[in-house]
């Protein structure tokens, strides 16, 4: 009588035992789902506000970028014999960029028109590369065409061309007016 | 009036003894509970601060944008000349900040380096990345001739 007692006992504490660590079990799964809840909520708030960030920087970027002054670039014109250097001065960046494409549709449509352009887009990509890497720090990548005629730069080495832009960037698409065109140009950024 | 022998009632005093472990791992469990609670409100409830402080920023750096007192009256660019002479107290009435924070504005010629500071001196213990929120773009600065220069202009706003 007194082992089916005991015994008795014994199962009675194995019960509460398991009931404990059930309520364990739960209050842990339930735990794990709230955090989760929590943690996914704030990545997607963080996620949006950076690009919310990044949105602002870039339209800051590119308005302030196309309202500078180039105050000396040039190209050379390749049409003669005797190569000649052409000197612009105190140009903005928007006038830089309409030379550069509009001269370089010129190269590639004209047979007896040849220029070098490397000076003009460098200076170009100098003005993009202090306002958004050197003062904002983030990278970047310039895209507009003409007609045929491409300009694309960046400051990373490995991106050529839209496609190889990493997914989290923001863009900025300004117009400037080639003759009776319109000419999108627009700004990439990202960290 | 007591029914049965008290000597005889082992089930109270087992009953204690049973329940103890079940205590102990129902205290442990509401232990572990609120410490990892405790563990994760914290950073989100800093992070939610960050980002209220981020978005303090961006507002601070609009209004700077669009404050008349500093810009250019032709072409609404930032002016030098006006800069040179706007009182700190302007400025902060202007901002309109509420809440602890405390700001400064910078903005610096990147070709001669000259450099306009509005508001508080930032404490090298506030001095760290977690602490402040920092905004920085290029801007246009024109000088009294009419002519534009490249500058920077950076807002860091923090919890004061």
């Amino acid at each position: 009588m007194e082992r089916l007692k005991k015994k008795k006992k014994d199962e009675q504490g194995v019960l509460s035992m398991i009931d404990a660590a059930l309520f364990g079990i739960i209050i842990l799964v339930v735990m794990l789902l709230v955090f989760q809840q929590f943690g996914g909520a704030l990545t997607r708030e963080r996620d949006l506000e950076s690009s919310e960030f990044r949105r602002e920087a870039v339209h800051d970027i590119q308005m302030t970028a196309l309202d500078s002054i180039i105050e000396e670039t040039g190209y050379m014109n390749l049409s003669e014999s005797q190569p000649k250097s052409i000197r612009l001065v105190n140009i903005t960046l928007e006038r830089a960029v309409k030379d550069y494409l509009y001269l370089d549709y010129i190269s590639q449509n004209k047979e007896k028109l040849s220029y070098d352009l490397t000076r003009l887009e460098g200076d170009i990509e100098k003005i993009y590369r202090i306002c958004a890497r050197d003062v904002s720090r983030y990278n970047f990548a310039l895209e507009s065409s003409y007609e045929n005629s491409e300009l694309f730069l960046s400051n990373v080495q490995e991106i050529d061309t839209e496609e190889d832009l990493p997914s989290e960037r923001a863009a900025s698409t300004e117009y400037i007016v080639l003759g009776t065109t319109r000419v999108d140009l627009t700004l990439y950024i990202w960290r | 009036m007591l029914r049965g022998n008290i000597k005889e009632d082992q089930k109270a005093v087992g009953g204690f003894f049973f329940d103890t472990p079940v205590l102990l791992l129902i205290i442990l469990v509401v232990m572990v509970f609120t410490t990892s609670l405790y563990q994760v409100y914290v950073p989100i409830q800093e992070e939610k601060d960050r980002m209220a402080q981020d978005r303090k920023c961006i507002e601070v750096k609009n209004s700077v944008q669009n404050y008349h007192q500093i810009l250019d009256e032709e072409n609404e660019k930032f002016s030098m000349e006006k800069l040179e002479v706007l009182e700190e107290e302007r400025l902060r009435s202007h901002l309109k900040l509420e809440g602890d924070y405390d700001y400064n504005i910078s903005f610096e010629g990147l070709e001669d380096d000259e450099v306009w500071y509005f508001g508080q001196n930032l404490q090298n213990d506030e001095n760290s990345e977690s602490g402040i929120s920092s905004y920085r773009i290029p801007v246009s600065l024109v000088d009294e001739a009419g002519i534009s220069h490249l500058g920077k202009l950076e807002v860091n706003v923090w919890r004061g």
